[in-house]
């Protein structure tokens, strides 16, 4: 391995010299080289160990998808993990080190697992060590044993915050196809943005040469025309992660994830060059032949000296070309055909006249290393119908194999973006048969490999994709999707068995042929199954240089042609992707009333109840949390209390159909509700099934102003208004949640408090129970409800937003003679449960019904329609799955059970608690239960609580308190 | 009684920054508004002398600075842009009005300013303002989560942009925003730093 002479079209530029050590020794490179490229110029042969085996690895591809070119960097004070060297810029003072070795590099003491893999194979582990004594001891063991960097929890932090971008067309991968298709489509008038991973685009137009430049230029004049597009946006270094619904793309920068919104897509990924699999195909020397062109022509480097090339395709001549226009000796080309087509013939007269030695129908049966670790020398073998005709062969010393005997199409977004494959034979490769709308692909992606059809290719594509955009119709068709091919660019089966084994078919998971051999005799012997239990394409490289043989081997173990074997499941993210990056600044809404400082102040402890944060209680200095909320349930019972129910949804409607519409949305009656009164709204859905209660009021006759529960204001708002427009029905809704803030003032005293802010006439004949009014308090607008959640006289008060907090004060202000005291959540629950109202979603699930929740008396069966009538009158004909019962528990010194724990009957499960508190009213610990049945025409149950102890309870008529409602509704308050 | 803005308690601590800041909100709740829709709402707003547009999801503004937002077919939002807004409390004291149903707009309101905006509205929202900014659009959204409406304006050679939502969420909107401008080297301004209306007049 060498630095070359200056090359045109170069990436390094050799004039900014860089410093950097790898394992501690000191190396140099140049700006413009990846860390991969700064080793190779410098004969550093070895760059990591593999996984399982500790084998010694060098570079594969070059392209970003080797496990065995991951690193951890140190520079600038932070420790970089799992850096992918294929793609990362060399820095000045960079030091680099090898992962997942026990001494470092070379002297790596896990190397002896190599020597013990016949002990290892695939799913020992699984076999081994399934004894719960010592399988804790074995996972410490291969967690200490395996894994790649270290993370350093003390390296400096940045920060990646996301972003959004949007274009016209996005088109991903900047090789010959993706900027044909960038150009044509801006041309056409789009706004494009063209990504590709590496550091500059033009991808194989430069790399993969044949030994002449035509091409190259070509493909520089491209480059510069994108370059000079105004209507073109390139990005380098960024690779497209994964494809989301709309056509969302998430690519990832060096520095950050951008979410991409494109309008049209254009996958030009290219394809994933093949390994070749023989015996110890993975030693250093032995590598793509895309790979060694890489480094060829982007960083002039000579990957070797003397070169053996196996190919089986035209690519693998042209490579043999390359070696020799850049000094390389070539030792011969092997070809796995025994008839190479025309397109190889033609290279192969070229490379006769300068005495290079092609073998047809022949293969690598194995190679050997030398004492250093890397590739001495390779025997070639006849081939026969896919096998290794003899193991004496010819060997052949040479420090460098190139394999050129197949391609994979990337074709992972496609199908992540919906795309349907068909596997042409003609091909070796799956392509798609059909795009989903907005979504266009080209080149070798969709088996288009000549470099002149690819321009072709994307320049019919990327003016499709401005069509699609500008909504006309496309002025270049559809041609076939196979341009100018003359040969198959893929072997189908470049592998070759041996007795020793070592022939690797995932580098990432050190997996060789006999182990999925060994899988499938184990029954494993779907795509998918096999996958999981070999872990076949589940290492950092995901299955780009090992799925498609894995595929093949399973095909000829089970006899069937790979298209019957199918794909697995390609899943964002397509390449990996930094913890950083994903990371990043996230979103999580907080709503707050108007209040949130105010409780604060009081001492609110905060709870979340779904997206608000309200107080659950306020905390009392010298009292624990229980004593705390005990108070505020007396206050409540004995004076008066004062709680900020703002979050409650808040909906008005408006128009000649608002009672119709109400009648048809709940469960009970509302036209016939007078002007003035609140009801009781229970919200079922389809099935009969409680969604949602509320109270609703009657502003006017055609205006009503509701409430919701706090988590469903907003999904019921949009239903409402899914089902007005479904219904064609003369109403405006306004959803007023957080337009409005809301107050409970409850408790006995609370008439008297009210009386000194209001001008309404709180008199009973004037506002009875249930009433709804309309005045002011303290000087604001206000809509008073009287309510009883509670159980106490009480009026629920809301007001503008911008006036919450003058009335919240006022309102203490004007209670404090009564030593009216603020309650939390956590009182209100305890209070409404004492008497027995249920919460929807807490006493309820995603099955109750109301004739299950005891809520008969809120439902009218007699309407002519209410969302989940025809349901109820199923249901009514049925016996009832299950009841919710009020109990309490036969000591009231037991320990409290807890919501969810089981109801038992005769030993038997027979439901669950759904409420349960310990009343300070009632000095009892009551609670709710769905229970079945039989347990609810019962007397008693048991209740299994934490430890498996269980406590008795008996069933209570509900409510627990006040069964005659006469304090909510008090006629004549004190 | 003073009207007190969702955005409140944020001011209490405030840090305000230079109107020259590269990225700067304002809180503007303080603003009157109201809202209405409803069968009658187009002709009953006409009839106040406001200039009403005519397509959903745009907005016109009337000599008297007074903002009339089309959010939809039949439900406007109305706003006072500049300090004086007898205009629209007037308006809104005529409800009831056959036809037109009132709707309650106690939103958190700020303007979003500044050369380096539109990279702010990069990374919180997924509507693409740069390529609409034409004065007449308003955009109904969501940014950072919170569903809001825009109204994007030019002033000069900027962009500057109007933004509702509602209250509850208000606070956390306007934080998350302002630590992203900080970040920026920008942050919120005071309310009176910045004489800005939508048409640009200062």
């Amino acid at each position: 391995m060498r630095r070359l002479p200056p090359l045109s079209g170069e990436w390094i530029d050799r004039k900014q010299p860089l410093a950097f050590t790898f394992e501690g020794q000191s190396f140099s490179g140049y700006a413009g080289d990846t860390l991969s490229s700064a080793l190779a110029a410098n004969g550093q042969k070895i760059i990591g160990r593999s996984f399982k085996y500790h084998r010694p690895r060098g570079l594969l591809s070059v392209a970003n998808h080797d496990s065995n070119a991951i690193m951890q960097v140190q520079h600038l004070g932070r420790v970089i993990p799992n850096v992918r060297a294929d793609v990362t810029p060399l820095e000045d003072g960079m030091r680099v080190t090898a992962v997942n070795t026990r001494g470092g590099l070379a002297r790596d003491s896990l190397q002896l697992l190599d020597s013990l893999s016949g002990f290892l194979p695939v799913g020992f582990y699984y076999k081994a060590f399934h004894s719960k004594r010592f399988f804790p001891k074995w996972e410490r063991l291969f967690r200490n044993l395996t894994g790649l960097s270290k993370l350093d929890l003390n390296s400096s932090r940045r920060r990646t915050p996301k972003r959004y971008a949007f274009a016209d067309v996005l088109v991903i991968g900047a090789g010959p196809s993706g900027l044909a298709a960038a150009l044509s489509a801006a041309d056409s008038g789009a706004e494009v943005m063209l990504v590709d991973e590496n550091a500059w685009p033009g991808g194989s137009g430069l790399y993969a040469r044949g030994g002449q430049d035509a091409d190259a230029r070509q493909t520089l004049q491209l480059m510069e025309r994108v370059r000079k597009h105004t209507r073109i946006q390139l990005l380098c270094s960024t690779y497209a992660a994964g494809y989301y619904a709309d056509h969302w793309v998430a690519l990832v920068t060096p520095t950050e994830m951008v979410k991409v919104r494109a309008r049209a897509l254009i996958i030009a990924q290219g394809a994933f060059e093949q390994p070749a699999v023989f015996r110890n195909n993975d030693l250093p020397g032995i590598m793509l032949a895309s790979g060694a062109q890489r480094l060829l022509h982007r960083y002039a480097v000579a990957p070797c000296d003397r070169v053996l090339i196996l190919t089986a395709n035209p690519q693998g001549y042209a490579a043999a070309l390359d070696a020799l226009e850049r000094g390389i000796d070539v030792a011969a080309v092997i070809d796995l055909r025994t008839s190479p087509g025309p397109a190889s013939s033609q290279l192969a007269e070229r490379l006769d006249a300068r005495g290079i030695p092609v073998r047809t129908g022949a293969t690598i049966g194995s190679a050997s290393a030398g004492r250093d670790g890397c590739l001495r020398s390779v025997v070639v073998n006849t081939r026969v119908q896919d096998e290794v005709a003899s193991v004496t062969g010819e060997s052949v010393q040479v420090d460098g194999v190139w394999m050129s005997v197949g391609f994979a199409p990337a074709h992972s977004l496609l199908l992540q973006a919906g795309a349907r494959l068909q596997f042409e034979t003609a091909l070796g490769q799956y392509v798609p048969s059909s795009l989903p709308a907005g979504v266009f692909a080209c080149g070798k992606v969709t088996g288009v490999y000549g470099f002149t059809s690819r321009l072709t290719d994307g320049t019919r594509v990327g003016e499709q994709a401005a069509a699609y955009v500008q909504r006309r119709a496309p002025k270049l068709r559809s041609t076939a999707s196979t341009l100018g091919l003359t040969e198959m660019p893929s072997h189908p089966y470049p592998i070759a068995s041996h007795a020793k084994g070592k022939n690797f078919v995932d580098f990432d998971e050190d997996l060789q042929l006999k182990d999925f051999a060994n899988a499938v005799q184990e029954g494993f012997d779907s795509i998918e199954l096999l996958k999981r239990y070999t872990t076949v394409g589940m290492g950092p490289s995901q299955g780009k240089h090992s799925n498609l043989n894995a595929m093949r081997i399973l095909s000829k173990l089970r006899g069937e042609p790979v298209e019957r074997i199918g794909a697995t499941t390609a899943r964002p993210m397509f390449h990996p992707v930094p913890l950083s990056h994903l990371a990043g600044r996230s979103f999580s809404p907080e709503r707050a009333t108007p209040l949130a400082k105010a409780h604060e102040a009081l001492g609110a402890v905060w709870m979340l109840a779904g997206q608000w944060k309200r107080p659950e209680y306020y905390a009392v200095a010298g009292l624990a949390r229980a004593q705390a909320i005990e108070g505020e349930v007396r206050a409540v019972r004995t004076g008066a209390g004062l709680i900020d129910v703002g979050t409650l949804g808040k909906i008005e409607i408006h128009g000649p159909d608002a009672a119709e519409f109400l009648d048809r949305v709940y469960a009970g009656r509302y036209g016939t509700l007078k002007v003035g009164m609140t009801r009781y709204g229970l919200m079922l859905d389809e099935s009969g099934v409680i969604i949602d209660d509320g109270v609703i009021g009657r502003l006017a006759d055609e205006s009503f102003y509701f409430t919701t529960t706090t988590g469903n204001s907003a999904s019921i708002y949009r239903e409402l208004g899914r089902l007005a427009t479904q219904w064609n029905m003369k109403i405006g809704l306004v959803n007023a949640t957080g337009h409005y803030a809301a107050f409970n003032l409850a408790g006995p005293l609370s008439r008297r408090i009210l009386t000194r802010l209001t001008n309404i006439d709180l008199a009973q004949a004037s506002f009875p129970f249930l009433g709804l009014r309309e005045g002011t308090v303290a000087g604001v607008p206000a809509r008073l409800m009287r309510v009883g959640f509670v159980g106490e006289l009480g009026y629920e008060i809301h007001v503008p937003a911008d006036s919450a907090l003058h009335v919240w004060d006022a309102l203490l202000a004007a209670g404090s003679s009564e030593a009216v005291r603020p309650f939390g959540v956590e009182a209100q629950r305890v209070l409404r449960l004492e008497k027995g109202h249920l919460i929807v979603g807490q006493d309820t699930d995603g099955l109750t019904d109301p004739l299950q929740a005891g809520c008969e008396w809120a439902i009218k069966m007699d309407k002519p329609f209410f969302i989940g009538q025809r349901s109820l009158k199923v249901l009514e004909k049925k016996p009832k799955r299950q009841q919710l019962v009020g109990f309490q528990l036969v000591a009231p010194g037991a320990t409290l059970p807890k919501e969810g724990h089981l109801v038992l009957s005769g030993g038997e499960m027979a439901g669950r608690v759904t409420s349960v508190t310990r009343s300070p009213t009632l000095n009892a610990v009551i609670g709710l239960a769905m229970v079945t049945p039989a347990v609810a025409a019962s007397t008693a149950f048991r209740i299994r609580i934490d430890g498996g102890r269980e406590v008795d309870a008996t069933i209570t008529p509900l409510p627990f308190y006040d069964a005659a409602g006469t304090r909510q509704k008090m006629v004549e308050a004190p | 009684m003073t009207r007190r803005s969702p955005l409140a308690d944020w001011h209490l601590q405030a840090t305000y920054r230079s109107a020259e800041a590269p990225v700067w909100l304002q809180d503007c709740s303080w603003r009157q508004r109201f809202g209405c829709k409803g069968p009658q709402a187009s002709t009953w707003l006409e009839s106040l002398g406001l200039t009403v547009p005519q397509p959903a999801n745009s907005c016109a503004m009337d000599t008297n600075d007074v903002l009339v937002a089309r959010l939809g077919a039949t439900e406007f939002l109305v706003e006072a842009m500049g300090l004086h807004g007898q205009t629209v409390v007037g308006a809104r004291e005529r409800f009831p009005v056959p036809g037109v149903y009132p709707v309650i707009r106690q939103d958190a309101a700020f303007t979003l300013g500044g050369p380096r905006a539109n990279d702010l509205l990069l990374e919180t929202c997924s509507y693409p303002f740069a390529s609409d900014a034409n004065g007449t659009l308003v955009v109904m959204t969501s940014m950072v989560g919170v569903g809001v409406t825009v109204v994007p304006h030019r002033v000069r050679d900027t962009t500057r942009f109007h933004v509702w939502c509602d209250p509850s969420f208000g606070l956390y909107l306007w934080s998350t925003l302002v630590e992203i401008a900080e970040e920026m080297g920008g942050g919120a301004i005071a309310s009176d730093g910045l004489k800005s209306t939508l048409r640009g007049e200062s």
